[in-house]
């Protein structure tokens, strides 16, 4: 449902994998979505400006580290430029995820997007698609960046288990 | 002895060439100086998030037909020197990436880079830059880039050593990041040949 709402929204997506998001990326790749993986998360969200300038529809997707990696692009070029760059940002170091190594971007992810000004909201179990289409408008009609936050254990993650292949 | 073509000789020769194709320019005083020089609505001044030229550039040639210019310094590439994989990642035919390289961080003050060491033209090729090579001279830098411009046949990459000495890039970009963007939106989206794909 979610890879469906994703795909209907925009034609492109790009970002850095994360075992949280593992099942929807392999929902988009099962439905044919065009998906490219980019080795450091603030690249993608540059290369969503770019995509944006000439008129292309791109998701960009990374986990929280890659949020921390991606602040200085998102405060000095995508903000300024009121850039419109949907961002799905999986939450490690929060709910089951203790693993020590998250705990930092875990704790700091949300108080970084309110300091930004980056408009966001959790990805609910009861109304994912309207959370993916107030991504999709709220972008759009504001015309700057938004995230919309995956807790780990959406698609069934554990941190026994990092890699959970669920159907959804 | 080779005498290397000054920044702004370089920057003058690019934009001269690049009237109908959108240009990225890095942060710092390429920026400065090319708005300077020429403020075009084809121009986007990258000021803020050093490191990032290419892969906006590489963002709008993913997404047109249209050739697009980088304006890059050693510094700032060398900075996201992983930037380079969007090019066996995206091979878009028309991503001129052009570096300026005077191995120095010349808008902080003129430290050095470690580009003395570095053989851009080897690593971009190792990349997935379809072509990459050096350019010492103004003539040498017009020729590529027009025939790159005219004849796009995947991304390349133009390492251009230039005289490090310090000079004025011009006052400070008088248009702010968002307008430059919407300005530069709205001259893509103007341009027949600039169609999405």
């Amino acid at each position: 449902m979610v890879a469906t709402a994703l795909i209907e929204s925009w034609v492109d997506f790009a970002g850095t994998p994360c075992g949280i998001l593992a099942p929807l990326l392999d929902g988009l790749t099962e439905r044919g979505a065009s998906l490219t993986y980019i080795h450091r998360e603030d690249i993608a969200v540059a290369f969503a400006v770019g995509a944006h300038l000439a008129g292309g529809h791109l998701c960009v997707f990374m986990q929280n580290s890659g949020f921390g990696q991606s602040v200085n692009v998102l405060a000095s070029l995508v903000e300024p430029c009121r850039a419109p760059v949907p961002m799905i940002v999986s939450m490690r170091g929060t709910g089951a995820d203790t693993t020590p190594e998250n705990r930092g971007m875990g704790r700091t992810t949300i108080p970084v997007l309110q300091a930004l000004g980056i408009p966001f909201r959790r990805l609910s179990a009861e109304h994912p698609t309207a959370d993916i289409t107030w991504l999709s408008s709220q972008t759009r009609n504001t015309g700057g960046p938004a995230a919309v936050l995956v807790e780990p254990e959406y698609f069934g993650w554990s941190s026994q288990r990092e890699h959970q292949t669920m159907s959804f | 002895m080779n005498i290397r073509p000054c920044r702004s000789d370089v920057l003058r020769t690019v934009i001269r060439l690049t009237a109908h194709t959108p240009v990225v320019f890095t942060t710092g005083y390429t920026s400065r100086e090319a708005h300077h020089l020429a403020d075009r609505p084809n121009h986007f001044y990258m000021t803020g998030s050093m490191g990032m030229a290419g892969a906006i550039g590489m963002g709008i040639a993913a997404s047109t037909d249209t050739p697009v210019v980088v304006v890059d310094g050693d510094g700032a590439l060398l900075m996201n020197l992983s930037m380079l994989l969007l090019a066996q990642q995206y091979p878009t035919r028309g991503f001129v990436h052009l570096v300026l390289d005077n191995g120095t961080f010349d808008s902080t003050g003129g430290q050095p880079t470690a580009s003395p060491g570095i053989d851009l033209v080897t690593l971009a090729r190792a990349t997935g830059y379809a072509q990459a090579a050096q350019l010492t001279t103004l003539a040498q830098l017009r020729d590529e880039v027009s025939a790159h411009l005219a004849r796009p046949a995947g991304p390349y990459l133009a390492h251009i050593p230039i005289d490090p000495t310090t000079t004025p890039p011009g006052p400070r970009i008088a248009i702010t990041p968002a307008d430059n963007l919407r300005r530069l939106s709205a001259w893509i989206s103007s341009q027949p040949t600039c169609t999405p794909h």
